[in-house]
C-alpha cells in the first residue's frame, strides 16, 4: 500500500508545480505599463527600496551592516528598505537587463570596479545598467576619498574599500627563521617556498585584485613572468577565498592572500595575534573598492538618490565601516582608535580604476588562466 | 467500481509517462537546451565552428589536437623514461585539459572500486552488530559540500592533519599529499566508493548461493567459483558504480581546486570560468562535449547492461560471522576497516572536531552561534532550523517524484522495443550535463521566466526546488533498478498481462517487489542528491526563505570555520539519521 501512496504523492507534487508558476502580462513597448521597482514587500502609502547586494553584507556568520542600516534608514524615512543578495551578486541583474527583463531593484550597493566595466561591456549599443547621480544631492560628497573614485560617468560613489594583503603566520615563519615577506620579490624565494595560497581569480574577487595588483607591478609584459616564478616556488591557487582562507587556518601554508582587516577578526575571537599578520607588499595596499549604483529602470531615482546620501554621512560610514569591517569611503568618519589600529593602512594604495580595466580585464585573466593550467 | 478502478490502472502507467516528459522538459530539457544552444548558434546561424576550434585547441585535446594539425607529434613526442636503472622509450604527450580530466577520472574510478569492493564484500558476506547501520549510512559522504570535505582531507591528510602526526609520532617521515593529484582521486574515492559499495553489495546479497555451491561440488576451488560464478553476476553492478563514478569525477570542480588547485584544473574549471566572464557559448561548447562524452560512454555501458540477464536470487548465501578466530579473511577484512577509518571516518571526525575547536580550545560557541541565529536572525538571513525543515520536507518530495520517475524508466530501459537504450542514455543526461549550466538555464528560464503569448511565466521557490532535486536525483533510482529488473523472468510478466492485469498491476504486484532492494538504495541516493545539491538550490532559492542545509553552510563560511563547520555537522546528523528511516521503512517491504 505504501508504494501507491509514493505514486499519489507524485502526482499531487506535479500538481503542486503548476501551482507554484506565475505569469504576468508584460509590456508591449519595454515595461511603461508594468511596475518596475519592487515587486513585493509594498504596502499602502509607505514606499519600498529595494536595495541589491552581496550576501556578506546583510548576512555574514562574524558581523554585517545590513539589519543596522536598514533599521536607521526606515527611522529616518517614510520607506521599507529590501535588501536583495542574489546569488551571482551583479552578475544577476546583468543578466536579467540582457535578457529583457525588468532588474525590479533600486539600487546595487558594493559595486566593485571590475563590476561596471564588465556590466558596460555585456551590454549592447551603450546601454548603461546603471544611471549617474547628481553629487549636488549627496550631502557628504565633497568628503569622498579621492583615490577610491573609480568611475569617469560618475554612476558610481564609493561606499567603502578594503585593502588586499597578505596575511601570515609568523608562528610559523619563525620555524623557518624568517620574518614576514614585504615585497613581490621574496615571494619567490627558497625562504618562502611552498609559502602562499591564493584564491583562483577565476572565481574570486581577492585573487583577481590580486592578479590586477601583479600586473601593476610587473606590467602586462611581465606579469606572466612573474606567476611563473611565484608558482614554481611552490604557491598555490585554491578554488577561492574561502577555501584558501580555510587552508592558511588550517596551518597548511604560512601565508595567504586576504585582507589588511584579518585582525579585526581574530581581536573578535580572541586568536593569537602573530598567526594574524598583515604583510603589504613593498610598501603597497591593492584597494578593493566598493560603490553604490542606482539602477538606471528604478522608478523610484529620489528614494534611491537619499540613500546614497543617508549611507555616505560621516556616522552612517564610520559605524558601517565597523560593522563590514572595512575602511570608510569619506574622510570625514571618526572610527575608533582601537579599530585604527587594527586596521593598518599601506604607503601606497594601489587600485586600477575604470579606463584601466575597461576592455582589459578577460585578456588578462583569459591569457593568466592558460598558463596556469596548461596540462 | 472494478471496472472504473481497470481503467484508472490501465491510464497510470502513461500518464505517469507524460508527466516525467513535461517535468524533465520543463525543469531540464527546456532550461539547459537555451543555454546550450549557443554551443551551436553564433548571431541565429548554426554553426559548429566553436565545437571545432575547442577540438582543434591542444590546449584542451592535447596530444590528440596536434596530431590533427601534424600527425607527426605522435612519433617524436615519444621520450626516453626511466624506472631505476632501466630506460625505456614511452610518449610525453600533452594531455589536454580534457585528456587530463578524463585521466584523474579514471584514477579516481579505480581508487573508488579498489576501495569500494572490499567494502561490498564485508557488508554482503558478513554479519556485525551494526551492519544494516552502517549500510544505511553509506551514502552520507554524498551529502558533504565540497568545502567541507576540503577541510577535513586537509585536517586528515595535511602537513598537520592526523595521518602526518601519526607517521612522524612513531618515527616515520611525512607524506605531503595536498595539492597533489592522489589527494584529489582520494577524494573522489570519499563520495564515490560507499555509492559503488551499496551497489555492489545490493546485487551481491541477491546471488543464489546455489550457483556457487554446484560450481564447488564439481569441483571449483572457491575461488575459481567466485571468479567464474558469482563475480560476473556482480559485474554490471560494479560497473554501474564505475560509469557513475568516472562520470561524477570527470564533473568534478569545486574539490579539486580546492584540494589540488588551479594547476589540476578539470574542464568543469574552464566552464565555471567562462560562465563567470559571461561567454556562454564558450561555457556551452565546453558543456556540450562534456555531455556527449558521458553519455556516449553511458551509451556504450548501457549495451553492455542489455547483455547481461542473470537470473535472480533465491537463496542468498549465509552470512559468515566477523567476529571470530582470525583467519586470512578476517584479517584482511580488519585491515579494510583500518583503511576505511582512515578514509572515511577521519574527515568526518576531524570536521566534528574543528566545530567544537576555537583558539583557546574547546568551545560550544559554534553551536551557540547557531541557537543565536535560529533565535534573532533578521528575515533576510538564514536560520538553521528553516534551513534543516527545508532540507528534509525538498528530500521528501524529490524522493516522492524521482522515486516513480526512476522506476518508470527503468521500466521503459529493460524493454525489448527499439530506441529503449537511446531514451536509457538520454534519461542519464541530468548527470551528465554540467552543475552550473543547469543552474544557468534554471535562472534565465524559470526564474527570469519565459514569454509565452504576452505573459512571462516564472518557477522559483520551494516547488521549483523539489523539482529540480527530483529531476537530479532520479537517474540514481534507474540505475539501481534497471539491473535488477532486467533479470525478471519475462515469462511471469507476460502471464500475468495475459491473465488480464494491466501493466501497472504487473509492476506493482510482481516486478518492483522482486527488486525492492535496488529502489531503496536508489531512494538513499536519491535523498543524498536532493540534501546535497548546491548549484540550482542557491539560484531558485535566491532571496526568498526557501534555502537549505548546504546554502546555510556556504553562508557561514567566514574568517573561523567554526560556524560552517558546526552546521556542517548538523548536516551530517540529519542526513544519517534519515537515511537510517529510509532504511528501516523500505526493510521488508517488497521481497
Amino acid at each position: 500500500m505504501k508504494r501507491r501512496a509514493y505514486l499519489r504523492t507524485a502526482g499531487v507534487g506535479a500538481a503542486a508545480l503548476i501551482a507554484g508558476c506565475s505569469a504576468e502580462p508584460t509590456g508591449e513597448d519595454g515595461s511603461t505599463d508594468t511596475p518596475t521597482g519592487t515587486t513585493t514587500g509594498t504596502t499602502e502609502g509607505t514606499p519600498t527600496l529595494r536595495v541589491g547586494t552581496y550576501t556578506s553584507f546583510i548576512d555574514a556568520p562574524s558581523t554585517s551592516p545590513g539589519a543596522w542600516v536598514k533599521e536607521q534608514f526606515e527611522a529616518e524615512h517614510d520607506a521599507t528598505l529590501e535588501w536583495f543578495a542574489p546569488d551571482g551578486g551583479i552578475d544577476y541583474f546583468l543578466q536579467r537587463r540582457n535578457q529583457g527583463v525588468t532588474v525590479d531593484t533600486d539600487l546595487y550597493a558594493g559595486l566593485t570596479p571590475e563590476n561596471m566595466v564588465r556590466a558596460d561591456d555585456n551590454l549592447q549599443n551603450g546601454d548603461s545598467l546603471f544611471d549617474s547621480v547628481d553629487t549636488g544631492n549627496i550631502d557628504n560628497a565633497d568628503h569622498l576619498i579621492d583615490e577610491y573614485q573609480f568611475d569617469p560617468q560618475g554612476r558610481a560613489l564609493p561606499m567603502g574599500a578594503a585593502y588586499i594583503s597578505l596575511v601570515y603566520n609568523q608562528n610559523m615563519l619563525d620555524e623557518r627563521g624568517v620574518s614576514g615577506p614585504e615585497t613581490f620579490e621574496d615571494l619567490t624565494t627558497e625562504e618562502y617556498r611552498d609559502a602562499l595560497l591564493i584564491p583562483n581569480p577565476q572565481n574570486s574577487e581577492t585573487g583577481l585584485e590580486f592578479l590586477f595588483w601583479t600586473i601593476n607591478e610587473y606590467g602586462e609584459d611581465g606579469y606572466l613572468d612573474y606567476w611563473q616564478r611565484l608558482l614554481d616556488n611552490g604557491a598555490r591557487i585554491l578554488e577561492g577565498w574561502g577555501a584558501a582562507y580555510g587552508a592558511y587556518s588550517e596551518g597548511e601554508a604560512p601565508a595567504v592572500v586576504s585582507y589588511s582587516t584579518d585582525q579585526v577578526f581574530a581581536d573578535m575571537s580572541d586568536a593569537d595575534m602573530a598567526e594574524h599578520q598583515i604583510g603589504f607588499l613593498n610598501g603597497e595596499g591593492y584597494a578593493y573598492l566598493e560603490a553604490m549604483a542606482r539602477f538606471s529602470d528604478t522608478d523610484k531615482p529620489d528614494l534611491a538618490e537619499s540613500f546614497i546620501s543617508f549611507m555616505l554621512r560621516p556616522e552612517i560610514q564610520a559605524e558601517v565601516a565597523q560593522r563590514n569591517v572595512a575602511l570608510p569611503a569619506v574622510d570625514n568618519a571618526e572610527l575608533p582608535e582601537k579599530f585604527d589600529e587594527l586596521t593598518p593602512e599601506p604607503e601606497t594604495v594601489v587600485s586600477f580604476d575604470y579606463d584601466r580595466l575597461s576592455g582589459n580585464v578577460d585578456d588578462w585573466l583569459g591569457e593568466w588562466s592558460r598558463q596556469v593550467a596548461e596540462q | 467500481m472494478t471496472a472504473i478502478r481497470r481503467r484508472l490502472e490501465a491510464a497510470t502507467l502513461p500518464v505517469a509517462a507524460l508527466s516525467t516528459l513535461a517535468l524533465l522538459t520543463l525543469l531540464f530539457y527546456y532550461p539547459v537546451g537555451r543555454v546550450l544552444s549557443e554551443a551551436i548558434l553564433r548571431e541565429g546561424r548554426l554553426t559548429l565552428e566553436p565545437l571545432r576550434s575547442v577540438l582543434a585547441d591542444p590546449f584542451f585535446f592535447g596530444v590528440l589536437a596536434q596530431a590533427a594539425e601534424d600527425p607527426s607529434v605522435l612519433w617524436t613526442a615519444i621520450e626516453p623514461h626511466r624506472i631505476g636503472p632501466i630506460t625505456y622509450p614511452f610518449p610525453n604527450y600533452k594531455l589536454g585539459l580534457f585528456g587530463f580530466t578524463a585521466y584523474q577520472a579514471l584514477l579516481s574510478t579505480i581508487a573508488s572500486i579498489a576501495l569500494g569492493l572490499p567494502g561490498a564484500y564485508v557488508l554482503a558476506r558478513f554479519e556485525f552488530p551494526g551492519r544494516k547501520t552502517i549500510r544505511s549510512l553509506t551514502a552520507v559522504p554524498f551529502v558533504m559540500p565540497s568545502i567541507m570535505v576540503a577541510i577535513g582531507f586537509i585536517a586528515t591528510f595535511g602537513r598537520n592533519g592526523v595521518l602526518n602526526t601519526a607517521l612522524t609520532a612513531v618515527g616515520l617521515p611525512r607524506i605531503e599529499l595536498l595539492y597533489t593529484l592522489p589527494i584529489i582521486v582520494l577524494a573522489h574515492a570519499f563520495y564515490d566508493a560507499p555509492l559503488i559499495a551499496r551497489v555492489t553489495a545490493t546485487a551481491w546479497e541477491s546471488v543464489d548461493a546455489g550457483t556457487a555451491e554446484t560450481a564447488r561440488s564439481l569441483g571449483a576451488s572457491p575461488r575459481r567459483a567466485f571468479v567464474d560464478v558469482v563475480f560476473p553476476q556482480l559485474l554490471p553492478a560494479i560497473l554501474t558504480g564505475a560509469l557513475l563514478t568516472f562520470i561524477f569525477s570527470f564533473m568534478s570542480f569545486a574539490i579539486v581546486l580546492a584540494l589540488g588547485g588551479l594547476r589540476l584544473a578539470t574542464v568543469e574549471v574552464w566552464v565555471y570560468h567562462r560562465v563567470n566572464q559571461l561567454d556562454y557559448g564558450g561555457a556551452s561548447t565546453l558543456v556540450t562535449l562534456e555531455m556527449l562524452f558521458s553519455l556516449v560512454l553511458t551509451y556504450a555501458y548501457l549495451q553492455y547492461e542489455a547483455r547481461q540477464r542473470a537470473e535472480s536470487a533465491a537463496r542468498p548465501a549465509p552470512r559468515k560471522p566477523l567476529f571470530g578466530p582470525l583467519n586470512t579473511d578476517r584479517v584482511a577484512v580488519w585491515a579494510y576497516v583500518a583503511v576505511a577509518l582512515v578514509v572515511f571516518v577521519t574527515p568526518m571526525a576531524s570536521m566534528l572536531l574543528a566545530s567544537v575547536t576555537g583558539p583557546n580550545g574547546f568551545t560550544l560557541a559554534n553551536y551557540e552561534f547557531l541557537v543565536s541565529r535560529q533565535l534573532s536572525a533578521e528575515a533576510f538571513q538564514i536560520k538553521p532550523l528553516t534551513a534543516i525543515s527545508n532540507s528534509l520536507l525538498y528530500g521528501a518530495g524529490s524522493l516522492a517524484i524521482a522515486v516513480p520517475m526512476g522506476v518508470l524508466l527503468a521500466v521503459v530501459s529493460t524493454r525489448d522495443v527499439p530506441g529503449s537504450k537511446l531514451i536509457d542514455t538520454l534519461s542519464m543526461a541530468p548527470f551528465a550535463v554540467s552543475g552550473v549550466v543547469v543552474g544557468l538555464g534554471l535562472l534565465q528560464g524559470l526564474v527570469f521566466g519565459t514569454t509565452v503569448f504576452g505573459y512571462r511565466f516564472t518557477v522559483t521557490g520551494a516547488v521549483a526546488v523539489v523539482a529540480a532535486h527530483a529531476v537530479g536525483a532520479y537517474p540514481f533510482v534507474t540505475r539501481n533498478v534497471a539491473p535488477l529488473l532486467a533479470t525478471i523472468d519475462r515469462s511471469v510478466v507476460e502471464s500475468a498481462r495475459t491473465l488480464g492485469a494491466s501493466r501497472f498491476r504487473v509492476l506493482l504486484d510482481i516486478e518492483l517487489p522482486q527488486v525492492f532492494a535496488g529502489v531503496v538504495a536508489g531512494a538513499a541516493f536519491a535523498f543524498a542528491i536532493s540534501i546535497g545539491e548546491f548549484d540550482s538550490t542557491v539560484i531558485l532559492a535566491s532571496g526568498s526563505s526557501a534555502y537549505t542545509m548546504p546554502v546555510a553552510i556556504e553562508r557561514f563560511i567566514g574568517r573561523r570555520l567554526g560556524p560552517a563547520t558546526a552546521m556542517g555537522c548538523v548536516l551530517l546528523v540529519v542526513t544519517a539519521a534519515s537515511f537510517l528511516v529510509i532504511d528501516r521503512l523500505g526493510e521488508g517491504r517488497g521481497m
